[in-house]
């Protein structure tokens, strides 16, 4: 077979697998997309990691935009209730475990071993078992939407049963074994991070003088490490609930308490995992278009290792109204409250690099800019949220979907396109895109954003209840048409990124070193410039010494 | 351990060799849930190709540690510790929803369930055995005997395996009493507990025995080079000690 040397030992249940892949003197169209799906080279992982999140996040996109048509007029206008549960559950799990986490995995591939000067990831094979049960995962998500017969997801993200556990539609037990197998994967990408960056770094780079994505990132992967199984395990128990018989969330003797005390536990940690590596590609972004080393490295490196230590001691505050013990809701009240600390200090220190340095507004910076802006009003309503009577009053409204999208996608999306902006050359075609495209995307997608989720503050304080798909208030609709209209306003931005996309691979300047202005990093030095270079062909022959299994 | 072989940094070399078998055990995984809730045939359709993947990765796991990569002892050692850290949070959550559980129960242990404490002691002090074991195959192959190392590994299978024939058992005769999944939240969260450490155990003698064909097959393993071995005693020793909090909590009722 093409590429494979003679001798080489690789067949296997009469499967003639080719272990290398091709020099890329060949051209091959095959052999071209073979060495993508047997590639190891974490690069090359990134890349796809990345692409398989914006496949995802049409999807998401589409369901929401869906969603907010529905809501324009009071009525059933568009789609059933029953349509609309699937969408609005579809978008929240995809949005969470297959747009953003991947995307900001994909970066972390890229760029984590780069910045450490390590070779590639500690197990490389891993790595693309990693991204390889992202795939799977999400055609499982997605299936119902072209199998009739089967729904997808209708439960809302979170799955609380006994909701979860009396709709006997298998789609159901796909969404539930795509939640597992994602788990499976970010575990193991946990560990890989973990152990890449605690053993791979080379001899200059320690702990402490590391970019402060690779902080995040080893942040990150600790709270996915030791928050997922608990999710997964209550996963479990709600498959053997639906499927087994067993009664340990719906039944007269059971606890669906229980299971919101699990998936929180999980859930909360969750959502500093999709925030903390934006918070690190905005110290890199900000640190280099102000012209400044990032203010306080040390506070911000361990402001994030504090807000994901105390991440584990916050869940309850998901579950205000669940009828717990009011000292546990103080104490619950108090842990949240705090993560304001460690958070305002990064704030403050990212501020405290732009003071006095010579800012450089290009489309990284926007993004960043429009990062802090959107996440300071994201966090402060959650400190909102987090005060008990506060909570008890808005529980389960629109309030809280604006506060999450303002952390969501104000603060982990907006990091996610400002970390694209700024690496886009490094990472996917060695060009340069169009600065005005740019722009035009920045600026439809800060306005359409505010234009969104802004009045639904204000439709959560009204008392519009979220995940109902219809109104009869006539106060309701001014602010539900404003916000569907601003989905749009996303929607077109997200076009402008496209075209931009297509603009840069097709006519972009090619670009071969850093193109900013700033101190030089680490990771546009490092290493081969993409998936351009030709790959270094096998080195087995040259390491003859090493016989045995270390 | 020669970890001084290995510093940090760039000395190891890490050429972009490709696998096939990440994206085939990805689709046997996916296979085997997804069989799980299909139910048969489709379970052992789905198993099938998951044994089969993952008899691929394995087979190419031999070369691949052998020849192509030297990422050297930390980050193996690294690994196996991180990913026993998140297995401690899955039992975790177990005992915390057993606890859970107990707590909202007027009496516990149900009327009426008695769990063999007796005989699954000695099976205990047998699982217990195989981590003595295990060590002192570690220790031999550490200070070169490979003629005790091989004898060791064998025996800790072997204890490894009466074990979880111990465990199979235990399971059929209590089924046969009445006590089954459905019983009660007792048995529920008893099978739950006592069937993930199987799987646990099950999964250590797969290692165990991939560390067996390496081994003696292919004696991949020497005094300064056994980072793999290394990993399963690790891990084998993490499930004995798993099994000792199983035992004392569900079967003595000590906590």
């Amino acid at each position: 077979m093409l590429g494979c040397q003679k001798g080489d030992d690789n067949v296997f249940y009469g499967v003639h697998i080719c272990l290398a892949p091709m020099a890329e003197t060949s051209n091959d169209r095959a052999s071209k997309i073979r060495s993508w799906l047997t590639t190891t080279d974490h690069k090359k992982i990134g890349i796809m990691y990345w692409w398989a999140g914006v496949f995802f996040f049409i999807i998401g996109g589409i369901s929401a935009l869906l969603v907010r048509m529905e809501l324009f007029y009071p009525g059933q206008v568009l789609i059933s209730g029953g349509t609309f549960d699937q969408l609005f559950s579809l978008h929240g799990t995809v949005m969470i475990f297959l747009w953003i986490m991947p995307a900001l995995a994909g970066f972390g591939n890229y760029f984590v071993p780069l910045m450490l000067k390590a070779p590639d990831m500690a197990f490389p094979r891993v790595n693309a078992l990693s991204l390889w049960m992202i795939m799977p995962a999400g055609l499982l998500l997605t299936i119902g939407l072209v199998i009739p017969g089967i729904v997808t997801v209708n439960v809302g993200w979170t799955g609380y049963p006994p909701l979860s556990t009396l709709d006997p539609n298998i789609g159901l037990d796909f969404w539930l074994v795509a939640l597992i197998l994602l788990g499976i994967s970010s575990t193991l990408a946990s560990v890989n991070f973990l152990a890449t960056i605690f053993t791979m770094r080379a001899k200059d780079v320690g702990l402490h003088n590391m970019s402060l994505f690779c902080w995040a990132q080893m942040a990150t992967s600790l709270l996915l490490l030791f928050s997922l199984p608990v999710a997964t395990i209550a996963f479990i128990f709600l498959l053997f609930d639906r499927n087994l018989g067993t009664v340990f969330f719906t039944g007269p003797e059971s606890d669906p308490i229980l299971y919101q005390h699990l998936f929180w536990f999980f859930g909360h940690p969750e959502v500093y995992v999709l925030i903390l590596p934006a918070f690190g590609i905005i110290s890199e972004v900000i640190s280099k278009f102000s012209n400044r080393p990032i203010f306080g490295y040390h506070s911000m490196a361990y402001a994030i290792l504090a807000i994901a230590t105390l991440g584990f001691l916050v869940w309850a505050h998901h579950m205000f109204t669940t009828g717990m013990d009011p000292r546990a809701d103080i104490g619950f009240m108090i842990t949240s409250l705090i993560i304001a600390v460690p958070t305002g200090i990064k704030v403050f220190n990212w501020l405290a690099t732009m003071w006095g340095g010579i800012i450089d507004i290009k489309p990284p910076m926007l993004f960043a800019l429009g990062f802090i802006w959107l996440f300071v009003i994201g966090g402060i309503t959650g400190i909102m949220l987090a005060s008990v009577p506060f909570d008890l009053q808005v529980h389960d409204t629109y309030f809280v979907v604006a506060h999450f999208h303002y952390t969501m996608v104000g603060g982990a999306m907006f990091g996610i396109f400002a970390g694209l902006y700024y690496w886009w050359p490094r990472m996917f075609s060695g060009k340069m895109y169009s600065m005005a495209l740019s722009k035009i995307h920045f600026w439809l997608q800060f306005i359409g954003f505010n234009v969104t989720f802004f009045p639904q503050f204000i439709l959560g304080l009204q008392g519009m209840r979220r995940r109902i798909s219809d109104y009869v208030i006539p106060e309701f609709v001014g602010m539900n048409q404003a916000s569907t209209i601003g989905g749009f306003i996303i929607a077109a931005s997200i076009l402008a990124f496209f075209i931009n996309c297509w603009w840069s691979f097709t006519r972009g300047p090619t670009v071969d070193e850093d193109p900013w202005t700033g101190s030089r990093r680490i990771e546009w030095e490092e290493g081969d410039w993409g998936p351009r270079t030709p790959e270094v062909p096998t080195a087995t022959e040259a390491k003859p010494e090493a016989k045995e299994a270390p | 351990m020669a970890s001084g072989d290995h510093p940090k940094g760039l000395e190891y070399e890490l050429p972009h060799h490709g696998s096939i078998w990440p994206l085939l055990v990805a689709l046997g995984i996916t296979a085997v849930l997804v069989g799980l809730i299909l139910g048969t045939p489709w379970v052992f359709v789905g198993a099938g190709i998951f044994a089969l993947t993952g008899l691929g990765w394995l087979h190419e796991d031999r070369r691949w540690w052998n020849e192509m990569v030297g990422t050297g002892h930390a980050p193996a050692r690294w690994g196996i510790l991180l990913f026993i850290g998140s297995e401690i949070m899955i039992f975790g959550a177990l005992f915390a929803a057993y606890f859970n559980y107990r707590a909202q129960a007027p009496v516990w242990p149900p009327a009426g369930v008695e769990l063999p404490v007796v005989i699954t002691g000695i099976f205990t002090i047998i699982l217990l055995l195989s981590g003595a074991t295990m060590h002192w195959a570690h220790a031999a192959l550490r200070a070169g005997n490979k003629r005790m190392f091989k004898g060791h590994l064998l025996l800790t299978i072997l204890l490894g395996s009466i074990f979880i024939g111990g465990q199979i058992y235990e399971y059929i005769s209590l089924i046969g009493a009445g006590l089954t999944l459905t019983h009660s939240h007792f048995a529920a969260t008893f099978y739950m507990l006592t069937g993930t450490h199987g799987i646990h155990v099950i999964g250590g003698l797969i290692a165990l025995i991939v560390v067996a064909y390496r081994t003696f097959v292919h004696d991949q393993f020497t005094a300064h080079r056994h980072v793999f071995v290394e990993g399963v005693a690790i891990y084998w020793h993490f499930v004995d000690l798993v099994w000792v909090f199983v035992y004392a909590i569900i079967y003595l009722q000590w906590f």
